[in-house]
């Protein structure tokens, strides 16, 4: 069976490790936990021709007390570009970590996931600004942790992307 | 003794010390940590030959790193950072890994952390958790000032719209102003012409009653030099009592242009001249015949002034001339009043010989009360005769000009 590294990686309390909850262990808690470290898991998708073993680098939010250690962006297959968009800084974030990766890694399969869609009037980011971004080549997905909207189908993408 | 010592040390740190074979796997060195098999599961493995890297995918990443530090070290120790396992009771376990080269062997040490990391990890939430609330509410707050930018860019084109309003209306109003300014300047100008005119009007009639009242007066004296020639008698009265008539028509005028109104006169300021003429006219004793005037205000226009005036001329006379024969005493009264329903009552009263009874003046052809009855008729009025204690002629009839528009018959009353 293929086996991906795949990274979650974005600002804190974007949602990260409440996505990984989600799709591996269907389960979402409403309590803010901050992730320091590096916590694993993995989940086997069946594909259309194949199975794919991803393994799930869940990595502590980026900010000033944290920053995200090169060594563990080394292997991976592809990664999930995490965004709150009740936090207009989050996108930002987002765009720092995907030039990191990129001189770290070189260009990879991304998936830029705009979580916590059920909060969807709070938003800062607003509906032209994601086209601007899908306009310039962007793949995006909106998803809900909290009720499971496109959680499992922003996994599919990327794992799609990175056997494609 | 001393690798025992170190054995429970490194047990109490609650820390694995292992080396890294030849072939990649890990024996090891210290004895198992308490936590180990919880982690590992299955027993903890075969000690003499764990393969870390396979079984910890974040240790098999790190372990290139700490290849590298192997060969050559650079500092004490290589740092893994904090990853987490759970344990086989779903527990989450907080580890890391350090590479250290000791005597050019390959040191692994595994930690479960705990206190500390423990009070690491809630001060980072605890700083996460203030910034989120310090973010949120910088949201909140940017909404708000959004919000009231808002507000004020709404109001502020409000009050332009609305200054542009009062300015446009201030425009017309001042326009308005300027057209009223005119309007009054003209309406004050033709209110000036027409107070002038007026003026003018009011001399001329004036004018008018004076010259009016002079030529009667011209025509009494006339008559009067004519009356010179003949001696006191018949024909004689007859000239004074034409001269009589002619002076009362022209008294008329005179108290018409004396009274602030021109076209009106004053019938109480009327009679007591009329009066006094007369008894001077007629010549009568001072002390002889006391003469009252009992006259309220009574304001009359001259269409009714003149036959009135000349109806009080000849009943005036007619008393002073018959009331009192051969040097009789007596009383004359003269009265006017203003009745209910604008009704004007006047009359002369005497306590004279009074009327013979077969004078009826309906018939009489005398001139003088010819000339009564036929000016009463044209007041359109009624003559009232009573014989009681003296001789009592009143003349009652409606006022034209009393404003109600109605002309209302004459009633009797008393003098």
């Amino acid at each position: 069976m293929l086996q991906k590294k795949i990274c979650m990686l974005g600002a804190f309390a974007v949602g990260k490790t409440s996505l990984v909850s989600r799709f591996v262990h269907s389960m979402f808690s409403e309590k803010y936990h901050t992730t320091v470290g590096v916590k694993i898991d993995k989940k086997v998708v069946e594909l259309e021709e194949t199975s794919l073993a991803m393994v799930l680098w869940d990595l502590h939010g980026e900010d000033r007390f944290q920053k995200v250690r090169s060594s563990y962006l080394r292997g991976m297959s592809g990664y999930l570009l995490v965004v709150d968009g009740t936090r207009r800084s989050t996108l930002n974030t987002a765009r720092d970590l995907r030039q990191r990766a990129e001189e770290v890694v070189g260009e990879l399969p991304f998936v830029l996931v705009f979580n916590k869609e059920d909060l969807r009037a709070e938003w800062e980011v607003e509906e032209e600004e994601l086209v601007e971004l899908r306009g310039e080549g962007w793949p995006l997905i909106e998803t809900s942790a909290k009720n499971g909207t496109d959680v499992e189908k922003a996994f599919t993408m990327l794992a799609e992307k990175m056997l494609g | 003794m001393g690798a025992s010592i170190l054995a429970e040390v490194f047990g109490a740190l609650e820390t694995g010390v292992l080396e890294r074979r030849e072939d990649g796997l890990f024996t090891w060195l210290s004895g198992l940590p308490s936590w180990w098999g919880r982690v590992w599961g299955e027993g903890g493995g075969d000690a003499s030959a764990l393969d870390l890297g396979g079984r910890f995918p974040f240790l098999e990443n790190f372990l290139i790193d700490a290849e590298i530090f192997w060969t050559s070290p650079s500092g004490c120790r290589l740092r893994s950072g904090m990853w987490y396992e759970m344990d086989d009771a779903g527990e989450e376990c907080h580890l890391e890994a350090s590479a250290v080269c000791v005597a050019g062997r390959k040191i692994l040490l595994v930690e479960l952390l705990k206190v500390e990391e423990d009070e690491r990890q809630r001060l980072i939430q605890k700083g996460r958790d203030n910034q989120l609330e310090f973010l949120r509410e910088l949201a909140k707050h940017e909404k708000t000032e959004e919000f009231l930018y808002q507000v004020q860019v709404e109001l502020e084109a409000q009050v332009a719209a609305r200054t542009e309003k009062l300015k446009a209306a201030n425009e017309a109003l001042q326009e308005e102003i300027g057209e009223r300014t005119l309007v009054e300047e003209k309406l004050r100008t033709s209110l000036e012409e027409q107070e002038s005119l007026l003026e003018e009007k009011e001399t001329l009639l004036q004018e008018i009653h004076h010259r009016v009242k002079n030529n009667l007066q011209v025509i009494s004296s006339l008559i009067d030099l004519q009356a010179r020639d003949f001696e006191e008698g018949e024909i004689h009265d007859l000239f004074l009592e034409s001269s009589n008539r002619v002076r009362s028509m022209g008294l008329i005028h005179e108290k018409m242009y004396q009274f602030q109104q021109l076209t009106q006169v004053d019938l109480r300021s009327y009679i007591q001249a009329l009066a006094s003429e007369l008894v001077e006219a007629y010549r009568i004793e001072p002390g002889r015949i006391g003469l009252q005037v009992d006259a309220e205000e009574v304001i009359l226009n001259v269409e009714v002034g003149i036959p009135c005036g000349l109806i009080l001329n000849e009943l005036i006379s007619n008393a002073l001339k018959h009331g009192f024969p051969e040097g009789k005493t007596g009383t004359i009264r003269i009265y006017a009043r203003m009745e209910a329903l604008g009704q004007i009552v006047v009359g002369v009263w005497d306590d004279g010989v009074g009327l013979p009874e077969e004078v009826n003046l309906e018939r009489a052809s005398s001139l003088g009360l010819t000339l009564v009855r036929q000016l009463t008729r044209q007041l359109r009025g009624e003559i009232i005769l009573e014989r009681n204690e003296g001789t009592n002629i009143q003349i009652v009839f409606a006022n034209p000009d009393d404003g109600s528009g109605q002309t209302q018959p004459p009633t009797r009353t008393a003098g």
